[in-house]
């Protein structure tokens, strides 16, 4: 026995100043402690050791295993406590106790050479106290990770073996004691951190509606919360629309981030206490508000986007109207009475040169009429508004480069921006298309669905058309496969909310 | 002939008047808009109005509304539609609510006096009238199948002059043949495909547009 733990011991040492040789600083002083610490275990519970050697090292036992623990962990303010606590408690028994004068002694009962005063008692009170505040300290290191526990749980044992060299029994069950102590205390540690992730994960959730969050939990029902403008100054709500302006009556505080104003919070100062408040709006709150914030941002830019599409697509709109009446007004009225006169000047031409001239004015006058009939037509066909989307596709077909069949149309009228935007759908894609195109209008039972068969992906202006309608446009297939290509679009008849352009 | 013009541009309604007296026809009364038109056809009892399809307020169908109303209001009033659209659809719409003596040209005719009073005669002849252009344009639209291809060129002839609205005597004067071959020639075409063959000129003129729009 004694020889076995002399060999681990020698092994050890000798691994801790392999350790120290290549760097290892931690590793090889955590050897040397643990190789230095077993021959004193080992002799501690020898009657034939020389009793100055053993009552020597002894006291010396509960300081190293916190050493140990230190070495493997670092520095902590805890195992510092429990160094302490073993450094003062073991020579300080070590003073006291005499084993020859302990009646409770029961084997290595010979003097203690170092002992001062023969107080066994109070030695080994002494030695308890130290003792749990050591355990107490490494089982608090213990709880701070799973390297802690382990090194914490493996120090604990060794001390408190080293503590009870005759009793391994009993301090084996001690040692089980603390390592289930240890790791329940672990269990219910890891248990509340999920609680708090919980905790977060709902305050998360809630930065959706910070504002109702905070009316419920402050119970002040004035409560409004709005976030600043990135460039400029004036306030959004969440949905990034202007906030309502301060109430007469209502307070305002201002949340402040690391890059300036976060939040300004309303209230009613006659409910809420501003210190109230404050402890409302720390914390996860003030997480939440930020991400409101962020949120409100967005919102306000993907506004600002969608109210600069639909001015861009109402403009285009209402310009290819003006465009056709300026054409029909002028234009086509002056090309006309070009003509007229041109015919005039026929009729009374008697130069045989002058009337081929003529005759060729006039030709010419002609074909400027049908380029212009064609060209007005094309911006927007007079039949739309007044005898629905049948006749005008009709007009489509008559022209188209491919056939164009309509299998199917809704009866009954639908509202003009919708039958417009149908018509232009139609008329690009047949414009574009180089097979036969096939359209099939249907109506859903809350909107109405476009189908061209044989058409291909139209530009993007078409899909801003349909997404300013509150519709969606994509293509299908880029007609290399067998399966002939296919648009397919949808625009809503019912529940459209359209924010009227200012 | 007596004629109303009603068209609310003024340069173009000059140069109508003017090409329609130069012509010998008797221009009544001018109107700029189709309110204007009613009470001049109610007092002067025309034998034909020359409308423009678009006039004063909205300036999009009031001509094609007014030319329903008086030829309801007063059957002896042929009407005659001037028109920059090239929309068969109106032609139908026209033909459809105004029965016969009706007739849908386009504005570019005016340049052709010819045919503007050859167009005058027909609709208050009672026939109907459409623009020749119109008729080529649904002929030649493209389709998957060719319908027209069981037509020998003759029919084909043949069939465009239905679609413009001329009689079987119209017709075989313009292709130099009999009336009676006309009639043969319309009778095949009809069941070759596959229409009712209605001797009433406009519901004639009607089932060869329709056809020709929907034919796939």
């Amino acid at each position: 026995m004694d020889a076995l733990a002399l060999a681990v011991a020698a092994a050890v040492l000798v691994v801790g100043a392999a350790a120290m040789a290549v760097g290892r600083w931690r590793l090889g002083i955590t050897a040397s402690i643990v190789g230095l610490c077993l021959p004193a275990l080992a002799y501690s519970g020898n009657i034939d050791a020389p009793d100055a050697l053993v009552m020597a090292t002894i006291p010396l036992v509960p300081a190293l295993a916190p050493l140990a623990a230190w070495a493997l962990l670092g520095p902590d303010r805890l195992l510092r406590v429990a160094l302490a606590a073993g450094l003062v408690a073991g020579p300080l028994r070590a003073l006291l106790y005499d084993p020859f004068y302990d009646p409770t002694c029961l084997t290595v009962c010979s003097h203690n050479p170092l002992a001062v005063m023969h107080l066994s008692s109070t030695a080994n009170t002494v030695l308890w106290a130290g003792a749990l505040l050591a355990a107490a300290a490494l089982t608090g290191v213990s709880l701070r990770s799973p390297r802690h526990l382990a090194a914490g749980v493996l120090a604990l044992a060794a001390w408190l073996l080293a503590l009870r060299p005759d009793d391994a029994v009993a301090a084996t069950v001690l040692t089980a004691g603390v390592i289930l102590a240890v790791g329940g205390g672990s269990v219910a540690r890891d248990f509340e951190a999920r609680a708090r992730v919980a905790d977060l994960a709902r305050a998360l959730q809630s930065a959706a509606d910070v504002e109702a969050t905070l009316r419920s939990e402050v119970g002040d029902a004035g409560i409004t919360v709005s976030y600043p403008l990135a460039v400029g100054s004036g306030y959004l709500n969440r949905d990034g629309r202007p906030a309502t302006p301060l109430a007469t009556g209502q307070a305002s505080t201002e949340v402040n981030g690391p890059e300036g104003v976060v939040a300004r919070v309303d209230y009613n100062p006659d409910v809420t206490s501003p210190a109230t408040l404050a402890a409302a709006i720390s914390g996860p709150a003030r997480l939440a508000l930020d991400n409101g914030r962020l949120g409100a941002m967005v919102s306000h830019q993907a506004d600002a986007i969608a109210a600069s599409r639909r001015r861009i697509v109402t403009h285009a709109d209402s310009e290819r109207r003006r465009l056709e009446r300026d054409l029909h007004d002028g234009a086509q009225q002056h090309v006309l009475a070009l003509g007229l006169a041109l015919r005039t000047a026929l009729d009374t031409a008697t130069d045989p040169k002058t009337q081929d001239v003529l005759h060729r004015c006039l030709a010419t006058t002609h074909v400027v009429l049908g380029e212009l009939r064609d060209l007005s037509h094309g911006f927007y066909p007079a039949s739309l508004a007044q005898t629905g989307l049948g006749n005008a596709l009709d007009g489509i077909a008559d022209s188209a480069p491919v056939p164009v069949s309509v299998t199917s149309l809704p009866d009954e009228r639908m509202p003009a921006e919708i039958e417009q935007a149908i018509y232009l759908f139609v008329s690009r894609v047949a414009a574009s298309a180089q097979r036969p195109l096939e359209v099939a209008i249907t109506r859903t039972p809350r909107g109405v669905d476009v189908v061209a068969v044989g058409a291909r992906t139209p530009e993007g202006v078409l899909a801003d058309v349909f997404a300013v309608l509150g519709g969606t446009l994509d293509g299908a297939g880029d007609g290399a496969g067998a399966d002939a290509p296919m648009v397919r679009g949808w625009l809503p008849l019912l529940d459209r909310t359209r924010v009227e352009v200012s | 002939m007596r004629v109303v013009v009603a068209e609310d541009q003024m340069l173009t309604r000059e140069g109508l008047v003017h090409v329609l007296r130069d012509a010998g026809i008797d221009v009544v009364g001018e109107a700029g808009d189709a309110t204007s038109l009613m009470s001049l056809v109610a007092t002067e009892k025309p034998d034909a109005a020359v409308v423009d399809i678009r006039m004063p307020p909205t300036h999009t169908d009031e001509g094609l509304v007014a030319a329903a109303r008086i030829r309801h209001e007063y059957p002896d009033t042929a009407v005659l539609i001037v028109s920059q659209h090239i929309e068969s659809g109106f032609v139908l719409r026209l033909l459809d609510e105004g029965g016969g003596g009706v007739g849908y040209l386009l504005k570019d005719r005016i340049l052709d006096p010819a045919a503007v009073l050859d167009s005058l005669r027909r609709v208050v002849a009672g026939e109907c009238v459409v623009d020749p252009f119109i008729v080529t344009r649904l002929l030649s639209r493209e389709r998957r199948t060719d319908p027209l291809g069981a037509l020998s060129e003759r029919e084909r002839e043949v069939l465009a002059n239905l679609a413009e609205g001329l009689t079987n005597a119209e017709i075989a004067r313009r292709l130099f043949i009999t009336e009676r071959t006309v009639e043969v020639h319309s009778r095949q075409i009809f069941t070759k495909l596959g229409l009712d063959d209605d001797q009433t000129t406009n519901r004639r003129v009607m089932a060869v547009l329709t056809y020709l729009r929907t034919a796939p």
